[in-house]
């Protein structure tokens, strides 16, 4: 999903807002594009609390950035790159801490009622563990890709790799998901008839 | 089929939104915290710490014209490597030239100065 025009204008004027300490502008842009930057922090992680202070610390640290973002119209890329380091460091401090297994889960901290939706929580739990099989950065870029909608671009400049290597890992990614899910249709997109 | 995309929205939950809002909330209440302090606020600090900064500065001022309008007095600046680590100027110049001064260094010794 390519990013609409006007809605990139629409960001490069919420982040020259939010640089005039503008912070509800900045909420505005935060909200925006919250779910690309939990989604890495949550690939990057491996634990949806871990994701939650990650994104907590990367969004301050984006704001106290935000007159270095040269180009605006981009910020969902250049807020994957401060996800990124955030979780690096996080798990760098993580790993002094403690060897946690990055497997730990996708679930989320808020359980939720499955009786009106058994079979989606279901499958949920079975992209989850699938998930878990595949390395932090494919795990990124397939969920930045196929369910974030970003860019190849996007996800290259956000994770710093080449567009080669986002491709790559992307089809490693889907290839090792679908080994591991089965062919089960739920899983593959609607074709148009 | 392999390089078609896969369909990961059954990993959104309903409990993602409260997730956002907790992230959101905790960020604008890091931020608040940052922001520049009110002007009423800056004012009544202001006027709060006047007077004390007034105080302090005429007891600064009287203070240093009573050091610094004393030259031969005992709180003068040391004129030589003897009188910097404390010996008397009397005892300094007993020592250089042999010849003791005993009312000289008992006036110093008062306070009343060597030159």
């Amino acid at each position: 999903m390519e990013v609409d025009p006007s809605d990139a204008l629409l960001d490069a004027e919420l982040v020259a807002r939010a640089v005039g300490r503008d912070q509800a502008a900045y909420e505005r842009l935060i909200r925006r594009h919250f779910r690309v930057a939990f989604s890495t922090a949550i690939a990057l992680t491996g634990s949806p609390q871990d994701a939650e202070d990650v994104c907590q610390d990367a969004l301050v640290r984006a704001y106290d950035r935000l007159a270095e973002c040269r180009a605006p119209d981009r910020f969902r890329a250049w807020l994957i790159q401060i996800v990124r380091n955030r979780a690096h460091n996080h798990r760098r401090r993580e790993s002094v801490r403690a060897a946690t297994p990055l497997d730990v889960g996708w679930e989320s901290p808020v359980r939720e009622s499955p009786a009106h939706d058994v079979e989606r929580a279901e499958l949920r739990t079975r992209l989850t563990a699938a998930l878990a099989t595949l390395s932090p950065v494919q795990r990124a870029v397939v969920l930045l890709h196929d369910l974030e909608g970003c860019t190849h671009r996007e996800i290259s400049a956000g994770l710093a790799i080449s567009e080669v290597m986002a491709r790559r890992h992307l089809s490693d990614a889907r290839r090792r998901l679908r080994g591991v899910l089965g062919s089960r249709a739920d899983i593959e997109p609607a074709r148009p008839q | 089929m392999s390089d078609d995309p896969i369909d990961l929205s059954a990993l959104r939950r309903p409990s993602d939104a409260a997730i956002e809002d907790r992230v959101v909330a905790a960020v604008r209440r890091q931020l608040a915290l940052r922001e520049p302090m009110a002007p009423g606020l800056a004012l009544a600090l202001w006027a709060w710490a006047r007077p004390a900064l007034i105080a302090a500065g005429l007891i600064v001022a009287v203070a240093g014209g009573v050091l610094l309008g004393a030259p031969g007095g005992r709180w003068a600046a040391p004129t030589t490597t003897w009188e910097s680590v404390g010996v008397p100027r009397a005892v300094a110049r007993w020592a250089a030239t042999g010849e003791l001064e005993p009312r000289a260094l008992l006036d110093e010794l008062a306070g009343g100065g060597g030159r």
